[in-house]
């Protein structure tokens, strides 16, 4: 700063505004008796009468505080560093109100479309899907009805999308991996699906890809899917009789 | 002297190096508003008080620009055109942390002329992630085309009511005062104005409730080639500085 301007802030800081004058030691009572309003009042517009403002306004031209002398140098200190294990969750839409029936035909309807498909390989399992279609469809809609992270995907998966046609695209290969005796007793499928929802870690699914599938499953808690598990195994021996699934 | 007020005295002319050290207070908390036609040197004064915070995410929107990425070489700046910036592919590949990657450019491609979907996607993922781990400083150097073309405006605002709590500071730099979140005067501790002769810029300028008027107009109409008015919104002082070429 130049030391001119220094001199001249000095000594405006020092000196008594001009324009004050005598008023400075004058209260605004004193000023008001005068005929002079003050500084923050306002002259009521309705009962004429000199009254202190509601709010301040804006400053008068006059009133512009001239900046102090620096003492010394600004002290800076360190800067807080960002929180880098915190991510921006992914905020989730409401789930929709539970409404009798719509997610019962919905189900039917995907059950009949997975019937046709499985009928091309096994003429018996795909005919007793579509005729076990209505009853799994209101299964999953009592479902639905208590748990509404349940519902939420039950909707999504009625209202189809890219992963709910690659799903069923693979249905007959994964019912013929499933009927296998040998497959079924080795390997715990249920306990598989479920595992496959316990994994706490957000960071690794956001790194494996946030996509439709995980739109369409990530809302699931493990308890959520053994519940589904259960409806879906409980389903499943209505069509085929006899059919144990291991859950360990 | 000009009429109740001297120019020299309520905006003193402070020259670069003491602005810095003895004026130039600007917490971690607090954000910074630059207005100014173009070429006046708003970019050269955001490249030189940026040095001043430890992490920083620059938002670039331009197709090219030179200055840029002079500046990005010289200060240490990466430049990455997505977020978050990871390290490492397929299962080793991880987000880098702050402190890993401090002085970020967030430049996503924009040589097309319908890339601003991309880029508000790519911004908006940022944003998330800057306000939810806080201790950010960050810049918009476009402040207009964010928020209007890129649709941002509602994120700015929040930036700038909400997240001065979570040590983020904002800096924006804007051609004109008009046309974007009043919330730039409301919240910033520190406005830089540089010269500007448009009536109803100054007009605009003059009109933000806690300036007085008269000096204010006549201080950014009268401003030196590259000088701008430095403002601190919370005391009420002004400065006048001229920041030098980065």
């Amino acid at each position: 700063m130049n030391p001119e301007t220094l001199a001249l802030i000095a000594q405006a800081t020092e000196d008594t505004p001009a324009d004050l004058g005598e008023h400075e030691t004058e209260t605004p009572e004193q000023l008001i008796g005068r005929g002079i309003i003050p500084d923050g009042y306002t002259r009521d517009t309705k009962t004429r009468e000199v009254r202190p403002k509601k709010a301040r306004g804006r400053p008068r031209n006059g009133d512009i505080p001239v900046p102090p002398v620096p003492d010394g140098p600004i002290t800076r200190t360190a800067d807080v560093a960002p929180d880098g294990k915190a991510r921006a969750g992914k905020v989730r839409p409401p789930v929709p109100p539970w409404r009798k029936g719509v997610i019962a035909a919905g189900m039917s309807r995907l059950y009949k479309r997975a019937g046709r498909i499985v009928r091309a390989m096994d003429r018996d399992i795909g005919t007793a899907i579509m005729e076990a279609a209505d009853d799994c469809g209101e299964a999953w809609d009592e479902l639905a009805r208590t748990n509404p992270r349940v519902r939420g995907v039950l909707m999504k998966m009625i209202a189809g999308g890219a992963w709910t046609s690659v799903l069923m695209a693979h249905l007959p290969i994964l019912l013929a991996i499933m009927m296998k005796e040998n497959i079924r007793r080795r390997i715990p499928l249920a306990n598989m699906a479920v595992n496959f929802f316990n994994d706490d870690d957000t960071e690794g699914q956001e790194e494996a890809g946030e996509g439709d599938l995980f739109d369409l499953l990530g809302s699931l808690s493990p308890e959520d899917m053994q519940e589904a598990m259960r409806m879906a195994m409980g389903t499943m021996t209505r069509v085929v009789p006899g059919t144990v699934v291991r859950g360990d | 002297m000009r009429g109740e007020y001297d120019l020299d005295v309520i905006a003193p002319v402070a020259n670069w190096e003491f602005f810095l050290a003895h004026i130039f207070d600007w917490r971690q908390d607090e954000h910074v508003g630059m207005i100014g036609p173009t070429g006046t040197g708003k970019s050269n004064l955001t490249y030189q008080i940026i040095p001043l915070r430890s992490f920083v995410t620059f938002f670039a929107t331009k197709p090219r620009d030179t200055t840029l990425d002079k500046f990005a070489r010289s200060a240490g700046f990466v430049k990455i055109p997505d977020w978050p910036p990871t390290k490492g592919k397929g299962p080793l590949k991880r987000v880098l942390t702050a402190e890993e990657m401090p002085l970020r450019i967030l430049w996503p491609d924009a040589r097309s002329l319908h890339s601003m979907d991309v880029q508000r996607v790519v911004f908006q993922r940022a944003i998330a992630d800057i306000y939810a781990q806080g201790g950010w400083c960050v810049v918009w150097d476009e402040f207009w085309f964010m928020c209007t073309l890129l649709k941002l405006e509602t994120e700015a605002r929040v930036l700038l009511q909400q997240a001065r709590a979570s040590n983020i500071s904002f800096i924006m730099g804007a051609q004109r005062p008009s046309r974007i979140p009043l919330e730039l005067f409301d919240q910033a501790t520190h406005l830089f104005f540089s010269r500007d002769n448009d009536e109803a810029n100054l007009k605009r300028i003059s009109g933000v409730g806690w300036l007085a008027a008269g000096p204010i107009r006549e201080l950014v109409a009268s401003l030196e080639r590259f000088q701008f008015l430095y403002v601190n919104t919370r005391m009420g002082w002004m400065f006048r500085v001229t920041s030098p070429l980065g």
